[in-house]
């Protein structure tokens, strides 16, 4: 078993307080992804668990034994550095060997994990260059070999990807993946980029300013945000937020004339003439007539000065009255600058906010 | 309109090409007569090496030599008159254990500087690196009365002791900015893969400080080698003295030795550092390359 289980875990430099207190039971086996903007604390978080930075009050534990006090190596995990961290002066073959040798792990053990990662990770070619002339994608993957060589029963990923491009980093992200169904080791995996936290996750953790904001499966984060700072960081483009009023049977955006129906078995609605902060995904407001039919829609017209087109779809940034939003076009053509659209908004994928809190008005369950 | 390459007129590219970089013809004089400025006493210790006493007497001093023989009598006369087997291998000594301790203690603290974060860790850089702010020459006379005192006057030890310790400080300026830009992501793979501080350093740090440590190395082997000034005055006896304080016999009002000879000293002396620079050349310009970059 190799749960990890932070309990009240705080990280304070000085009088500062990076990482405020927090709760998170990562399950055995599964793949947690610890996501956020910069400085939310979760690089602090993962360097706690790897030892790597002391924990100032709470407590740590992996699988069921309390580690604060434990250094690094006596933890039973590994890390993938974001700079892969690999020893320059050594072969590929070395750098993943050297923790076995200097913890005395016998000879044809070594041999055995060492020939087990390099099969894993398709390193045979490379075993015997240096770090100096592998491309960065084969050094990532002997850094992920330095850690499993290791046998954790934890394995601790900062931001394995962000020295990648766009292209290598796509690919690895599918490696990281099925390393993790093959292996089945329990993964800690820090990124700042929601892409790769919702695509490679099992669970989501979404930090900000120290806090956790919201734990989840991944669609279940994007589909019913705790909240609107999560609602505006998991999606991209992000979410579209209006300012918005509770008017009888439903909410309007202010400055625009239609009502959109809301069921109050879904939502605590404040009381009429409360404002609301209303959130719709740019994939929830479709130009009509191009293949998304939404199921209740409310339709209006608006002038698109702006898009962008990406290929495969289109994104317009559009505008009406004073209202200013992006929209997502399926089966895109080109849209001059100016035309004027007919949208239609889908009211069942809704998102209301708290304005002062933030806090979804959603009701549990849905 | 595309271009098209084989109606192009190379030969004119060209022209233009290499009238552009005769444009720098002036440079290019200018450096001409300094570099001949500067070869200048290369020729004339080649040439005087390779006259005889009288040949040298007789023509002028720039004049080219008659043949190459007189070259080995020079050279033994200025061995044997000197005593130059002592200075070259008390130099080769104080030179290699003097630079290479030197260089290894100040990797060692400047490790300790750039790596570890500890309070007060400015002030000890500061305190090191004052070392290379004074002139050498302000530390002579109190050496010289405290090495009296200490019996440490006209030893071996004395001058190695002092030759690793004034060695230190330059080093670890280098050192401490190298290992300042190395990933100390580094350090923390190689803890969490179960290393000691010490392990990690002779592991991890010194193997990845091998071109500096030859940069270094050569830098303060050749202060070492060439230092004249504390060699004659903390030394006395010839079986203690450097190589470059063994060439005074040829100098001042009882000297009586051709000039051939003296020159024939200076050469051997000054072999061993250019011998050592061809050596280790490679590591010597990718140790300056990293530690710049």
């Amino acid at each position: 078993m190799a749960e990890v289980v932070l309990k009240n875990a705080v990280k304070a430099y000085g009088t500062h307080p990076a990482v405020k207190g927090i709760n998170l039971k990562i399950e055995d086996k599964s793949f947690v992804a610890l996501v956020g903007p910069s400085g939310c604390g979760k690089s602090t978080t993962l360097r706690m668990i790897a030892g790597l930075e002391s924990i100032s009050y709470g407590e740590i534990s992996i699988g069921g034994e309390v580690v604060n006090d434990l250094p690094s190596r006596k933890r039973g995990v590994s890390m993938v550095f974001q700079s892969y961290a690999l020893y320059p002066h050594m072969t590929v073959r070395k750098n993943l060997s050297f923790g076995l040798r200097i913890t005395g792990v016998a000879k044809d053990e070594i041999e055995r994990r060492v020939a087990f990662a390099a099969d894993v990770l398709e390193l045979g070619p490379y075993m015997d260059r240096k770090p100096a002339n592998l491309s960065g994608g084969q050094r990532q993957r002997v850094a992920m070999g330095r850690a499993i060589v290791r046998e954790p029963k934890v394995f601790l990923f900062d931001e394995p990807l962000s020295n990648l491009d766009a292209k290598l980093r796509n690919q690895m992200r599918v490696e990281i993946k099925k390393l993790h169904q093959r292996l089945h080791n329990t993964i800690v995996y820090v990124t700042h980029d929601q892409v790769e936290a919702m695509t490679m996750a099992d669970v989501i953790v979404i930090m900000r300013d120290g806090y956790i904001e919201q734990v989840g499966a991944p669609l279940d984060v994007f589909n019913r945000p705790a909240n609107k700072f999560v609602a505006g960081f998991i999606g991209a483009p992000q979410m579209n937020f209006f300012d918005g009023t509770v008017v009888a049977g439903g909410v309007t955006i202010n400055g625009f004339d239609g009502i959109f129906p809301i069921d109050p078995a879904r939502f605590n609605l404040p009381a009429v003439g409360r404002p609301v902060t209303i959130g719709l995904r740019p994939e929830d407001i479709v130009p009509f007539g191009h293949g998304v039919q939404p199921e209740r829609p409310v339709e209006f017209e608006a002038s698109v000065p702006l898009s962008e087109s990406l290929g495969n779809e289109s994104i317009l940034f559009a505008e009406t009255g004073t209202v200013s939003f992006a929209a997502r076009m399926q089966q895109p053509r080109a849209v001059a600058e100016g035309e004027i659209l007919t949208f239609e908004a889908d009211t069942g994928k809704i998102h209301l906010f708290d304005q002062d809190s933030g806090s979804t008005l959603r009701r549990d369950p849905d | 309109m595309a271009v098209d390459l084989s109606t192009l007129d190379y030969g004119a590219i060209a022209r233009t090409e290499a009238r552009r970089n005769r444009e720098n013809k002036g440079v290019f004089v200018l450096m001409m007569v300094l570099s001949i400025a500067w070869l200048a006493p290369f020729y004339y210790l080649i040439v005087s090496v390779l006259k005889s006493p009288a040949e040298y007497v007789a023509s002028h001093p720039l004049a080219l030599p008659s043949g190459i023989m007189p070259l080995f009598a020079n050279v033994t006369d200025a061995w044997v008159e000197a005593r130059m087997g002592f200075g070259v291998l008390n130099s080769l000594l104080y030179g290699v254990v003097g630079a290479g301790v030197a260089v290894f203690i100040a990797i060692m603290a400047a490790h300790g500087l750039a790596r570890y974060r500890y309070s007060g860790r400015t002030f000890w850089f500061m305190l090191i690196f004052a070392g290379t702010i004074f002139p050498f020459q302000m530390y002579l006379i109190p050496l010289f009365f405290t090495y009296l005192e200490l019996g440490l006057l006209d030893t071996r030890i004395g001058m190695i002791l002092f030759y690793t310790a004034i060695c230190i400080p330059f080093p670890v300026l280098v050192m401490r900015n190298y290992l300042t830009q190395m990933s100390s992501e580094m350090d923390e793979a190689a803890r969490m893969d179960g290393c000691s501080e010490f392990r990690l350093f002779f592991s991890i740090i010194l193997p990845n400080c091998k071109g500096p440590f030859i940069a270094l190395f050569l830098l303060q082997f050749t202060w070492i080698w060439n230092d004249l000034i504390f060699s004659t005055v903390l030394t006395q006896r010839v079986e203690v003295r450097s190589v470059m304080s063994t060439l005074q016999v040829f100098q001042g009002a009882y000297a009586d030795v051709s000039q051939t000879v003296v020159m024939a000293a200076s050469l051997l002396a000054s072999l061993p550092t250019v011998v050592l620079f061809f050596v280790l050349r490679r590591h010597f310009m990718q140790g300056l390359q990293v530690s710049s970059n």
